[in-house]
């Protein structure tokens, strides 16, 4: 039913909608940082880059907040940045560096979803909004051929492979990806994955439960 | 950058160019707000602020009157965060270490022998340990009697494995210098980890640390949250913890609250509104999490034997057992005329076509009236006597929001 409202009413509403929503990224993103250092520290599971903001589809206002992890026993180009760089230039050099892993692989993976359904076969259950994590596995290349050993990627093209995945829920799997310019379309598939609801996470303690869980399912040591 | 950061994380850091709006959120937090002292962000600062001057170039940093630009973002930021561990309790160092001790089990036994407060030294000049380097410059040292702390701070993540072994073995023969038998450790502090950490981590994990300005500011807000149940806050410590999580907040550096203050707020009722996006964005259900279904009687305890002067009676919680209802005050109003109890509800939305309203026998019955004001002041147009005999709830039908935006108790 549609209300008729004032001018001022309208803006009030569109205010207090912003404040929410600010409030709201500002924390889920909070979160995924703490949770990537808790990854790193208590369960030497490298962050790929910072937790990032990806709206769904491309009309979208929704978004879905990525935080992914290095592949298990992956090496990444390293440089230096430089020190008064803002986030998202330094954001902009890594997407540009190679990331290099073996083909046995797992490439773990944090997102924060506001929408959507849980994907089938999943493990835990939840409502939207919902932490789902996991890890994806390279299966092949596209054209038949056998893959490369190492795989060599572009991490801008590995934040691809989880916005595809994960920002366009009506993409079903495997994924494929081109893992550089020029280079061989990879298959993706979903290893394993588990959801929790993002409500249920509220002290440190439930961070550190919350990586203790990511840790065993990509099955790195703590 | 505006697409790559999403456009609510834009409209944030455009509001960064209003401290005072954000400290109108650490106010409305739960943490400083209502239970807090409020009254001391009004106070004079303490004095030792003042002797050192500190308190001009924070508010000055604070409202962009200075241009940071002239300055190493990463030396503000050192002296902002570690500059306040000067000036607060000692609890607050205490949290931050206690956080490092948990994260970094090889560095436990060094860390447990932090006791009291710390000499604090900023920019300290060491003679260099390295050959061919006269002076080594570490940002920060904590000093303890058997633990010098040396901090190293970036505003990324760009950490030089050598810089930071030589601010170590100088910082080593500085204690040595001082006659001192203390360990030194080396805390590294940016947004995230180098990409040497992992591979080096066999031969640094016994003197090397990292936190993030975001593990930094959780031991501030978790302190003062603390501090705060105990009753133990001094003068001007809120204000200056609220105004250091501001200046974080500017940077991009925010403390982790958990949601649960976030499920408790009302959703705005944006499907009213005429905007598609808008509506998209409020299929969102809160959290998984469904508010607290209050009954008026829990926001509303008249005093026995009183007519007037419940004031005292405003809950900040949200209520309501819908997303639309906020009770935002409480309280005794006479608005001209006689025996005026109000109950003020905003509500943030069209009312609802129905809109259960649930009272406690004992204080509605037949002793009240619910009426909403419609006509000038003084004439109470309509009035409307609730069916509580009935389902002891009221119902208010088809009532337009500017309307309902305020409604009377009366006493009957």
């Amino acid at each position: 039913m549609m209300t008729e409202m004032t001018i001022e009413q309208i803006q009030d509403e569109l205010r207090r909608g912003i404040e929410f929503y600010k409030e709201l990224d500002a924390q889920i993103l909070a979160f995924l940082n703490r949770l990537a250092e808790v990854l790193e520290d208590k369960h030497e599971l490298g962050r790929l880059k910072r937790p990032f903001a990806k709206n769904l589809r491309r009309s979208s206002v929704v978004q879905s907040y990525l935080l992914l992890m290095k592949p298990t026993d992956a090496e990444i180009e390293s440089e230096e940045v430089d020190d008064d760089a803002e986030g998202e230039e330094e954001e902009d050099e890594v997407d540009t560096r190679d990331l290099t892993f073996s083909p046995d692989a797992k490439l773990p993976y944090v997102v924060v979803q506001l929408i959507g359904k849980i994907p089938a076969g999943t493990g835990g259950s939840a409502t939207t909004p919902f932490i789902q994590y996991g890890t994806l596995v390279v299966t092949g290349r596209k054209d038949g051929k056998e893959l490369q050993n190492p795989v060599v990627m572009r991490t801008g093209y590995y934040s691809g492979v989880f916005r595809n995945q994960m920002c366009n829920p009506q993409r079903k799997a495997p994924y494929s990806h081109k893992a550089y310019k020029g280079g061989a379309t990879l298959i993706f598939e979903e290893h394993t994955t588990a959801v929790q609801p993002l409500g249920s996470i509220q002290t440190d303690s439930d961070i550190e439960q919350l990586a203790q869980k990511v840790a065993e399912l990509v099955g790195v040591q703590g | 950058m505006a697409q790559r950061i999403g456009r609510f994380a834009t409209e944030r850091l455009r509001l960064h160019d209003n401290p005072n709006r954000l400290r109108a959120d650490y106010e409305a937090s739960p943490v400083y707000g209502k239970g807090g002292d409020d009254s001391c962000y009004r106070t004079a600062p303490p004095p030792n602020q003042i002797r050192n001057g500190r308190v001009e170039m924070f508010q000055a940093v604070l409202f962009r009157k200075l241009d940071e630009s002239l300055f190493a973002i990463e030396d503000i930021l050192t002296s902002d965060v570690f500059g306040a561990f000067k000036y607060l309790p000692a609890d607050y160092l205490h949290a931050w270490i206690a956080k490092l001790r948990d994260r970094h089990p090889f560095l436990t036994p060094a860390f447990r022998l932090v006791h009291g407060v710390p000499d604090i030294e900023f920019w300290p000049q060491f003679n260099a340990a390295k050959e061919g380097a006269h002076i080594c410059e570490p940002d920060v040292v904590l000093w303890w009697e058997q633990l010098a702390v040396v901090v190293e701070a970036k505003r990324a993540s760009n950490f030089c494995i050598d810089q930071l072994k030589t601010e170590r073995e100088s910082t080593q023969l500085a204690v040595m210098a001082r006659g001192l038998a203390a360990q030194v450790i080396v805390v590294a502090v940016g947004r995230s980890r180098p990409s040497w950490w992992f591979n080096q981590r066999q031969t640094t994990r016994h003197w090397l640390a990292f936190s993030t300005w975001g593990t930094l500011a959780d031991a501030f807000l978790t302190t003062l949250g603390a501090r705060q149940l105990a009753g133990i806050q001094h003068d001007g410590e809120i204000a200056l913890v609220r105004d250091l999580l501001v200046r974080l907040e500017m940077r991009d550096i925010q403390p982790f609250r958990g949601f649960k203050r976030l499920a408790k707020t009302s959703l705005p009722a944006l499907q009213s509104l005429p905007f598609s996006a808008a509506r998209r964005l409020a299929g969102i259900r809160l959290l998984g999490i469904s508010p607290p279904k209050l009954r008026v009687a829990e926001i509303w305890s008249p005093p026995s034997r009183s007519r007037i002067g419940f004031a005292p009676l405003a809950i900040p919680a949200p209520t309501g057992r819908a997303s639309r209802l906020v009770a935002r005050r409480l309280s005794c109003c006479a608005h001209g005329v006689p025996d005026l109890r109000q109950i003020s509800l905003a509500v943030p939305g069209p009312l609802a076509d129905i809109w259960p309203l649930d009272l406690v026998r004992d204080h509605s019955s037949n002793s009240g009236i619910l009426v909403w004001k419609m006509a000038p002041q003084g004439r109470l147009a309509k009035l409307w006597n609730p069916p509580v005999r009935s389902r002891n709830s009221i119902r208010v039908r088809r009532v337009p929001m500017t309307e309902a935006s305020c409604l009377f108790w009366t006493p009957h």
